[in-house]
């Protein structure tokens, strides 16, 4: 553990960056200020974003929208059955040099970028899909012999239409497990909607100013791993994760007969990562029991696979950690 | 900052500590009461199917040392740090704060710690222990119930239980008994000192009556045993006179002043010798002239005499004798009074001894009467008398009196005539209008009682059905007695009197 400590200074700091940005998005996205929070807090706990809603949500405007105001390299890569590995991750061609010869030169795809939008990731083939994986949790890119540092930060922020509609391959399971949080956006209310049309069908455009660069970015998502965290709170953290298995003796009732496989220790490092977060946001220098729990569903609902039962019988993922989150007891509780 | 938070996080983990040792002791000390009721559940519940009595004694000894035990542990009871500073998190809304500062002192960098610390204290300091760790009932609480039916219901069945079930109730109580049995001690000690056969053995069989009753017989044993004595003594009474009434009380009849004061004042007192002198000197005066008698005197005389020889009826020849002297008075004739006068003291000193005893048993037939009403009466549920609802004496309001029936009854009215007596009763006072209580007043005005009519009814009937506990009914005579009561009774709830 690092000796430099959080102090209230550094909280204040991130608190300011967080709400600067979180203002600054919501100048162009109307409403969504749960699915805002946790697209920040991922970004801050460095992890990759899985957005998914039906299309005409705005999923593709709010990445848009982030990229603007940090000051990040962006790159879009709209993910389509056609796509090949090597237009995301880039190739090795022929390069005419000045002096007439002829050499093997790299040439970097659209995943070099600090923060890149894999738009309809789940249009894309299996094998495609797989090209980031690398990408996602090694921060390198392999071509050939090579391997290449993507830039820091780096984050890959991915929109998927729900799996049920036609055309679409779903995301493979090592491949949702790198995904820090995966967000539903669901359809907007009546108010919001206003908004929206009072917002994009006049005259005026919205003019999104930068407000974080890389560099305060990576300075906010080192005080996120300064923040204390107990034993105890780890514990609970390391108990729900196991409890989404359904061998073990902390699973439910529910999660043995509707889960099939639980979550990875990604899932734990994920809530703890998460926690941490929602504990600087609200001014807090340790991780409690509540914010894992508030955390726990989209860190772990695209980590566990339910069963064929449940799918049958419409049992959410959601449904099931809710059930999860009832019955494991805190650690140390009097 | 840094010493002062550690101080006071120090304060309130003592804080925490202390309550929970408080709570601890008595949770544990109510678990163990209710663990002690179950197990004297259990223990009484084999006692009571061995066959031994259970004991109430036992139960609370179970029971403080369950409390005891549960005491003992709620002090031993270690304390997790840690689960404390989790409660006053709770109860101060302060998301584990206190918690993490416990949890991570040692473990994290020290300025980091001292930052959760801080901001621990801060939020936590305005929360008291107590609402960290409010006193709580155990939920075990709830099967209190179980094993307290379970005592209640094997002491109340038990044999020999504690608990006296309601019923079946004795007819007589040993307290009941006890009281008989001194009453019948203070009527022997009343009687005078035996002196001829006959009174020698009725106070023997009263001896023995009072000995039994001490044993608390039944009460069927008990009345028999008490009309066999009676029925002696009454026996034994009438061979000696006629009169069912003590002698002694014919000298009511006379003047507390007058020239028979003296006279009349020893007959009272049942002293017959004392009595025949007092009135041979009255009549040595007369005739030696020492005595002057006015007009007034020999009328008085005279009218004294007449009462005495109307109450001597049964005793014919004192009787005549009386009379003899109230003529000689009337004609105002020194001479032949101080002669009728001798000669009735002669008659009188040789009646003396018989005549004592028959005062003493006549007293012992009432005293007898009277234990045999009380002993009737107890434990009876039928009527609304009491066995003891008046005062054991012989002054107003007192046992002496009050005891009458009325033979004739018209329109609620009673008359004095037609009104049958005990030998203690003379006078039953009737005032204007309905009636519907009886009162009596001894013929000296100095006792007197009342009593409803519907209570002498409730008497009579118990008396009645005393005396018929007894002796056993031939079957057929019941159906006649049961018609007999059921219209007596009827006819008095109608009218409102018997």
């Amino acid at each position: 553990m690092s000796d430099e400590a959080v102090n209230r200074e550094v909280i204040d700091q991130f608190l300011g960056g967080f709400d600067t940005l979180r203002h600054e998005i919501a100048k162009r996205i109307v409403g969504y200020p749960d699915v805002i929070n946790q697209v920040l807090t991922a970004m801050f706990a460095g992890g990759h974003i899985l957005l998914e809603g039906v299309p005409g949500l705005g999923k593709t405007l709010m990445v848009q929208t982030i990229a603007e105001a940090t000051q990040l390299a962006f790159q879009r890569i709209q993910f389509t059955p056609d796509l090949m590995p090597a237009d995301i991750t880039g190739t090795v061609i022929i390069h005419d040099d000045e002096k007439g010869g002829r050499q093997f030169r790299f040439q970097k795809g659209p995943i070099f970028a600090n923060l890149v939008l894999a738009d309809e990731v789940n249009r894309a083939t299996p094998k495609t899909q797989s090209a980031v994986l690398e990408a996602m949790q090694e921060r390198t890119v392999t071509v050939g012999r090579s391997t290449h540092a993507l830039p820091a930060p780096f984050w890959v922020l991915a929109t998927q239409n729900p799996i049920e509609m036609e055309g679409t391959y779903p995301l493979p399971e090592a491949q949702l497990d790198r995904f820090f949080y995966k967000v539903n956006m669901m359809p907007q209310g009546e108010e919001e909607l206003l908004g929206i049309i009072g917002r994009t069908t006049g005259t005026d455009e919205t003019t999104i100013e930068p407000v974080l660069g890389p560099e305060q970015i990576q300075q906010m998502q080192r005080t996120v791993r300064q923040v204390l965290i107990a034993e105890f709170v780890q514990r609970y953290a390391a108990r729900i994760a196991l409890g989404t298995h359904k061998d073990n003796d902390l699973a439910t009732d529910m999660t043995r007969r509707f889960l099939r496989y639980g979550a990875s220790p990604r899932g734990v490092q994920t809530l703890v990562l998460a926690g941490k977060v929602r504990a600087l946001l609200a001014g807090r220098f340790n991780v409690s029991c509540e914010d894992i729990r508030e955390v726990t569903k989209p860190s772990l609902r695209h980590r566990i696979i339910r069963s064929f039962e449940a799918e049958a019988e419409g049992i959410s993922p959601d449904a099931i950690l809710d059930s999860l989150i009832e019955s494991i007891a805190e650690p140390a509780a009097a | 900052m840094t010493n002062d938070d550690g101080h006071l996080m120090r304060t309130i983990l003592d804080a925490l500590a202390t309550r929970q040792r408080v709570v601890n002791i008595f949770v544990f000390t109510l678990r163990g009461a209710m663990t002690g009721i179950g197990a004297a559940a259990l223990l009484t519940v084999i006692l009571a199917i061995s066959g031994f009595p259970p004991a109430l004694g036992f139960i609370a000894i179970c029971i403080a040392a369950g409390a005891g035990a549960g005491t003992l542990l709620g002090v031993l009871r270690r304390r997790d740090t840690l689960k404390l500073a989790r409660a006053l998190d709770r109860a101060a809304g302060a998301e584990d704060r206190l918690a993490s500062a416990v949890d991570l002192e040692g473990k994290a960098p020290a300025a980091s710690w001292r930052l959760v610390r801080a901001d621990a204290v801060s939020r936590v300091s305005g929360t008291h222990a107590s609402q960290a760790i409010p006193f709580h009932t155990p939920s075990s609480l709830r099967w209190l119930p179980v094993p307290i039916v379970i005592l209640i219901a094997t002491l109340w069945l038990a044999p020999g239980s504690t608990v006296i079930a309601d019923t079946p109730v004795p007819d007589v109580s040993p307290e009941q008994w006890t009281q008989f049995e001194q009453f019948l001690r203070d009527e022997i000690e009343k009687l005078p000192e035996p002196k001829s056969e006959d009174t020698k053995q009725v106070a023997a069989g009263m001896e023995r009556l009072a000995r039994l009753l001490e044993r608390q017989p039944e009460k069927k044993l008990a009345l028999a045993q008490l009309a066999k004595l009676r029925t002696d003594v009454d026996r034994r009474r009438k061979q000696l006179s006629r009169s069912e009434r003590p002698p002694r009380q014919a000298a009511n009849a006379i003047k507390r002043e007058g020239v028979l004061s003296r006279f009349s004042a020893s007959m009272r007192q049942g002293d017959y010798k004392r009595a025949a002198e007092n009135l041979e000197k009255l009549a040595q005066q007369l005739r030696e002239q020492v005595l002057r008698m006015s007009a007034e005197d020999f009328e008085s005389t005279t009218e004294d005499f007449q009462a005495l020889a109307m109450e001597l009826l049964d005793e014919q020849e004192l009787s005549d004798d009386a009379r003899e002297c109230s003529a000689a008075s009337s004609e105002m004739n020194r001479d032949r009074l101080s002669e009728a006068m001798r000669k009735f003291a002669k008659r009188l000193r040789e009646n003396a001894d018989r005549l004592s005893q028959c005062d003493s048993l006549c007293q012992a037939s009432g005293a007898l009467s009277e234990l045999q009403n009380r002993i009737g009466r107890a434990g009876s549920r039928r009527g609304r008398a009491s066995a003891f609802m008046r005062r054991e004496s012989d002054k107003k309001g007192g046992l002496r009196a009050g005891v009458g029936t009325a033979d004739t009854y018209s329109d609620g009215l009673l008359d004095a005539q037609g009104i049958g007596t005990t030998p203690d009763l003379v006078t039953p006072r009737e005032g204007a209008g309905a009636s519907t209580r009886i009162t009596t007043t001894s013929r000296d005005e100095r006792a007197r009682s009342g009593q409803e009519l519907m209570d002498q009814y409730v008497e009579m009937m118990q008396r009645a059905e005393a005396d018929l506990d007894i002796e056993s009914v031939p079957i057929s005579y019941r159906e006649f007695l049961r018609r007999y009561f059921v219209a007596i009774r009827s006819y008095s709830e109608e009218e409102g009197s018997p």
